[in-house]
C-alpha cells in the first residue's frame, strides 16, 4: 500500500496516537469542571495549545482556540471579525480558496457583503492588486482580505506575505486572514512571518499534520499585540476557549493535534527534505510519460509545497486513474471535492484557465511525513503499466452503423 | 446452487475462453439483476470490479424520486453486495456523457414529435461504449451487465445475441445496438436464468435486497415525461392544432411532446369523439414544423412499410436473406413478420407481411429470427430507429396508450 494523499489527510503520527492513549487512560474529564478530573483535562488542553503555538513559532502576542477542524476554522476567520461599519462592505479573496472558505464567502455574499476576487495566473498564483488601485476610497470600503497560504490542489504557495505588506503599507487597517491549513511541515514559510507582515488570523487543521480528522484551530493576534477587534463567535453557549468557541472541547483530537504539531516541528527539516526529494524523483519519471506534465514545474521550489505534485494526464480521466491506482494498491486523489461519486471539475484549475475536460484529467500525488522511497518506486512502476494495459484493452474504433 | 451457477455461465460459451486473469467490469445499478450478475462472476472465480454509473444528480429532484433506480440508496445495496462478496466497488461519474448522449436527445426528440426510448441510447452510447472505454483505464476489456439476454456461439462458430431464457423478462430489445465486435467482450451472466432463480441466488447469498422491486420507469424521470420535458425547455411548449387526416381542424393541444403515434387515450377531444366519431381516435402523425397532431380511426394507423435509420446489423445474412424476420416495434411487442431491404449503409426499409401495428417514429425496430434455435432462444439480427415517414394509413388490433411505449423500459 502506497499512500500519496497527504493533502487530504496525513497519516496518524506516532506521537498523536500516544497522546490519545495517554488521555483516554487517564482520569481526565471535562476541562470546564472544577474537580480534579476537570483540572487534569484542563492541563491536557493547555499543554496541547502550547505545543501547537510553539511548533508554529508563535509567541504570547498570538492567541489560539481549538475548533472542529479546518472547515470550521475557515468559516470562523471569515465571519468572526467582520466590522459593523456601514461603509466597509467588501471582502477580497481569491477564486482558488478551499471550498470551506468559498462557500462561507457565498453565504456572506447572500447576506449583503460584496465579494471580490483577485486574479489568478496560469501557473496558479494569485496576482497582487496594483498599488494604484489601492486608493484610500477603495481601502475604506474593504472589510476583510482573505488569501490561502498554499493551495491544497496544486501545492502552489500564494503571495500572502507580499499581499499583507502591500495592504498595510497602503494604510489598510482592516482584517487580513489566511487559510494556513496545508502549510505546516511542508514549507519553509513560518506562520510568524505572516503575522509579522500584517496577517491577523490563520486557520489550522489537525489532520493535515498527522492528528485525526475532527480538530483544528484558529490562531489570531491578541489584544496584547495591539490588534483588538470585536470577535463574533460562530458557536454560542459555554465559556470555552475564552468565549471564542463554545462547547466542551474535543480533547482527544486536541491532544493529538498538539502532539502532531510538536512531532512535525521536531522532524520538520528531515521530513521536508525527504518529501521534496521523493517528489522530485516522482516528477522526473512522470514527465517521461508522453503528454503528461506537472503543475508548477516552472516555479521555484520555494513557491511550492514540498510534498505536492498535481499532474496533468494526456487524456485519461483523473477519477478513472484514481480507481485504477487504488486497484494497484496506490492511494491518491484528484484534488477536487467529491460527493456521492460525483467528481466536479476543479474550480481551482478552472480559475487557472483550464477547461472542464483538462481540469478533469488530473491526479494529485501528495506525500506525507511517512512516505518512503518504496512508495514512489511503486508508483513509478505501476503508472506505465496502467497506461499500456489501458491502451491494449480498447476495442478498435467503429462508426455507429455498419 | 454452485453447480447451477456455473452452468448458467457456461451457457455463455465465450466465457470459457476468457483469460483467467481477465478483469470484468460489472455495471451495477443496485438492482437485483446486476447484483446477481456480479456475484455470479465473482463466485465463478473471476476478478470483478463493480462500477455504478452515476448518471443523474438526484438532489436536483430533491431526492423525492422513489420509483427510479440508481439513486444513492441503490448504490448502497451494490456496495454492500461488493463488500460481502469481496470485490472492489466504485461509483463513476457519468453525468456529463449521460446528459449529452441520453437526456438532451430525449428532450429534443420529444419536442420533434418523436417518441424516443432513452434506454436504447444509454446502452448504445453510455453503458456499453463510454463505460467500456473507461473500464480500459482499469485494465478491463470485459463489460458485464444484469440484462436478460444471451450471447451464444452459433453452429457456424460466430457469436450471436439472443433473447434471454426468461422470455417474460427478455431485454434483448434494448441491446440491438451492440456491435458484433463487442459481443466477445460482453457478458450477460443472468441471461440464462429465470428471474425467480436470480432472486433465489441473492437470498442464498444472504442479500436482503433479493426482494427489491424492479424499477419500471425511465431512470431519470420521477414524475411524468411531459413534466420532465416542460421543465427542461426554456420556452413553453407550443400549443397547436389537432386535425383529422383530411385536414379538418378538430381541436387544440398543449404541446406535441404529449403525444405518441398510435396513442389512443388522452388525445384531448373527449366530447368531440363521442359526438361525431363513434370509434376512438388515434394519433396518426405528429408534425413538429406545423406543430400539428393528426388523428384518425384505427384503420388509418395501418402502415405497410416504414424506414429505419441508424441501423446496427448483427447478422447481415439472415436480416437481408430469403426468410422473413420478426420485427418488434416497441419493447412489449410480440413482433410481426416482415421483410427488410437496405436503402443505404445505415438505413433499411421494412415491409410488414402480416397484421399491422402502430409505427411510432423514435422507437426502435428490432429484428429477430422468426423461429427459435435448439435451445428455444431467438437471435437478434439487428435494429434501428423508426423514422417519421410520409404517413400512410394503418389498421391496428391493439389500442395503444402512450404509457405502453414507455412501460417496462428499464434497461
Amino acid at each position: 500500500m502506497a499512500y500519496l494523499d497527504g493533502n487530504s489527510s496525513a497519516t496518524l503520527r506516532a506521537a498523536a496516537k500516544a497522546a490519545i492513549e495517554e488521555l483516554i487512560s487517564s482520569s481526565a474529564r471535562n476541562p470546564s469542571s472544577i474537580h480534579r478530573g476537570g483540572q487534569l483535562a484542563s492541563k491536557f488542553l493547555r499543554n496541547a495549545r502550547r505545543q501547537v503555538l510553539s511548533a508554529l513559532g508563535l509567541d504570547g502576542d498570538i492567541e489560539m482556540f481549538f475548533t472542529s477542524g479546518g472547515t470550521e476554522s475557515c468559516n470562523t476567520i471569515l465571519s468572526g471579525w467582520l466590522p459593523e461599519n456601514a461603509k466597509a462592505k467588501t471582502i477580497l479573496s481569491s477564486p482558488i480558496e478551499h471550498v470551506a472558505c468559498l462557500d462561507a464567502l457565498s453565504r456572506l455574499e447572500s447576506e449583503g457583503w460584496k465579494v471580490e476576487f483577485l486574479d489568478v495566473d496560469s501557473t496558479g498564483q494569485v496576482i497582487l492588486p496594483s498599488e494604484a488601485s489601492m486608493t484610500e476610497e477603495a481601502l475604506s470600503e474593504l472589510a476583510l482580505v482573505s488569501l490561502m497560504a498554499a493551495n491544497n490542489e496544486t501545492g502552489i504557495i500564494q503571495p500572502v506575505i507580499p499581499l499583507a505588506k502591500l495592504f498595510r503599507e497602503a494604510g489598510y487597517q482592516g482584517m487580513i486572514v489566511s487559510d494556513f491549513t496545508q502549510m505546516p511541515g511542508k514549507s519553509v514559510v513560518r506562520a510568524s512571518e505572516l503575522f509579522d507582515a500584517g496577517v491577523d488570523a490563520i486557520a489550522l487543521s489537525g489532520h493535515k499534520v498527522g492528528a485525526p480528522p475532527g480538530v483544528g484551530a484558529v490562531a489570531f493576534k491578541s489584544c496584547a499585540s495591539g490588534r483588538c477587534l470585536d470577535f463574533n463567535p460562530m458557536l454560542l453557549g459555554g465559556p470555552q476557549e475564552s468565549y471564542r468557541r463554545a462547547g466542551s472541547e474535543n480533547l482527544i483530537g486536541i491532544v493529538a493535534m498538539g502532539a502532531a504539531f510538536e512531532e512535525m516541528a521536531t522532524n520538520r527539516g528531515d521530513e521536508q527534505k525527504r518529501m521534496l526529494e521523493l517528489r522530485l524523483k516522482l516528477e522526473e519519471q512522470i514527465s517521461k510519460l508522453p503528454g503528461w506534465s506537472v503543475f508548477g514545474e516552472t516555479l521555484d521550489e520555494s513557491e511550492r509545497l514540498a510534498n505536492t505534485a498535481l499532474v496533468q494526464t494526456s487524456n485519461l480521466r483523473g477519477d478513472d486513474l484514481v480507481v485504477a491506482l487504488d486497484l494497484a494498491g496506490i492511494s491518491l486523489s484528484t484534488g477536487s471535492a467529491c460527493s456521492s461519486g460525483k467528481q466536479s471539475a476543479s474550480h481551482v484549475l478552472q480559475a487557472m484557465g483550464l477547461d472542464k475536460v483538462e481540469a478533469r484529467n488530473v491526479i494529485r500525488l501528495s506525500l506525507d511525513w511517512s512516505s518512503s522511497e518504496s512508495d514512489i518506486d511503486r508508483v513509478i512502476e505501476v503508472l506505465p503499466q496502467i497506461l499500456s494495459e489501458g491502451a491494449s484493452s480498447q476495442l478498435p474504433n467503429e462508426s455507429i452503423a455498419h | 446452487m454452485k453447480g447451477r451457477v456455473v452452468n448458467c455461465l457456461m451457457n455463455q460459451l465465450h466465457i470459457k475462453e476468457m483469460e483467467e486473469s481477465a478483469k470484468i467490469v460489472v455495471a451495477m445499478s443496485g438492482g437485483v439483476d446486476s447484483t446477481a450478475a456480479a456475484i455470479l462472476l465473482s463466485q465463478a472465480g473471476h476478478e470483478v470490479v463493480g462500477i455504478s454509473m452515476q448518471v443523474w444528480d438526484y438532489r436536483q429532484e430533491g431526492n423525492r424520486n422513489k420509483a427510479t433506480c440508481c439513486a444513492p440508496a441503490d448504490f448502497d445495496d451494490a456496495r454492500e453486495a461488493a463488500e460481502k462478496e469481496g470485490f472492489p466497488y466504485y461509483v463513476f461519474d457519468f453525468e456529463d456523457s449521460f446528459q449529452e448522449a441520453v437526456i438532451d436527445p430525449f428532450v429534443d426528440n420529444y419536442l420533434k414529435g418523436l417518441t424516443p426510448n432513452p434506454c436504447l441510447e444509454c446502452n448504445r452510447k453510455v453503458k456499453f461504449k463510454e463505460l467500456r472505454r473507461r473500464a480500459g483505464t482499469l485494465g478491463s476489456s470485459f463489460v458485464a451487465t444484469g440484462h436478460y439476454a444471451q450471447i451464444k456461439k452459433k453452429p457456424d462458430g460466430a457469436l450471436g445475441l439472443f433473447t434471454g431464457k426468461d422470455r417474460s423478462k427478455d431485454q434483448s430489445y434494448f441491446l440491438y445496438a451492440l456491435k458484433s465486435s463487442e459481443l466477445p467482450k460482453t457478458l450477460f451472466p443472468v441471461g440464462g436464468m429465470q428471474k425467480s432463480e436470480v432472486r433465489e441466488l441473492l437470498r442464498q447469498n444472504g442479500m436482503m435486497m433479493a426482494e427489491k422491486p424492479e424499477s419500471q420507469d425511465i431512470c431519470f424521470v420521477g414524475g411524468t415525461v411531459s413534466e420532465f420535458i416542460e421543465k427542461r425547455t426554456p420556452e413553453k411548449p407550443v400549443s397547436g392544432k389537432i386535425v383529422s387526416s383530411s385536414g379538418d381542424e378538430l381541436g387544440e393541444h398543449g404541446g406535441i411532446h404529449k403525444f405518441t403515434v398510435g396513442q389512443r387515450r388522452g388525445v384531448g377531444l373527449g366530447n368531440l369523439e363521442k359526438s361525431t366519431n363513434p370509434s376512438p381516435l388515434y394519433v396518426l402523425d405528429i408534425d413538429p414544423d406545423s406543430n400539428q397532431v393528426t388523428v384518425g380511426d384505427r384503420e388509418e394507423l395501418k402502415k405497410e412499410s416504414f424506414v429505419v435509420k441508424d441501423v446496427n446489423i448483427l447478422n447481415r445474412a439472415e436480416l437481408l436473406g430469403e426468410n422473413p424476420v420478426l420485427v418488434k416495434l416497441r419493447y412489449r411487442h410480440s413482433g410481426i413478420l416482415s421483410k427488410v431491404e437496405m436503402l443505404d449503409e445505415s438505413s433499411l426499409r421494412v415491409t410488414l407481411l402480416e397484421g399491422f401495428t402502430a409505427v411510432s417514429p423514435g422507437q426502435a425496430a428490432v429484428f429477430y429470427s422468426d423461429s427459435p434455435d435448439k435451445e428455444g432462444d431467438y437471435e437478434v439480427y439487428g435494429g434501428g430507429t423508426i423514422v417519421r415517414d410520409e404517413f400512410g394509413l394503418s389498421r391496428d388490433s391493439e389500442g395503444l396508450s402512450s404509457s405502453a411505449l414507455t412501460e417496462g423500459v428499464s434497461s
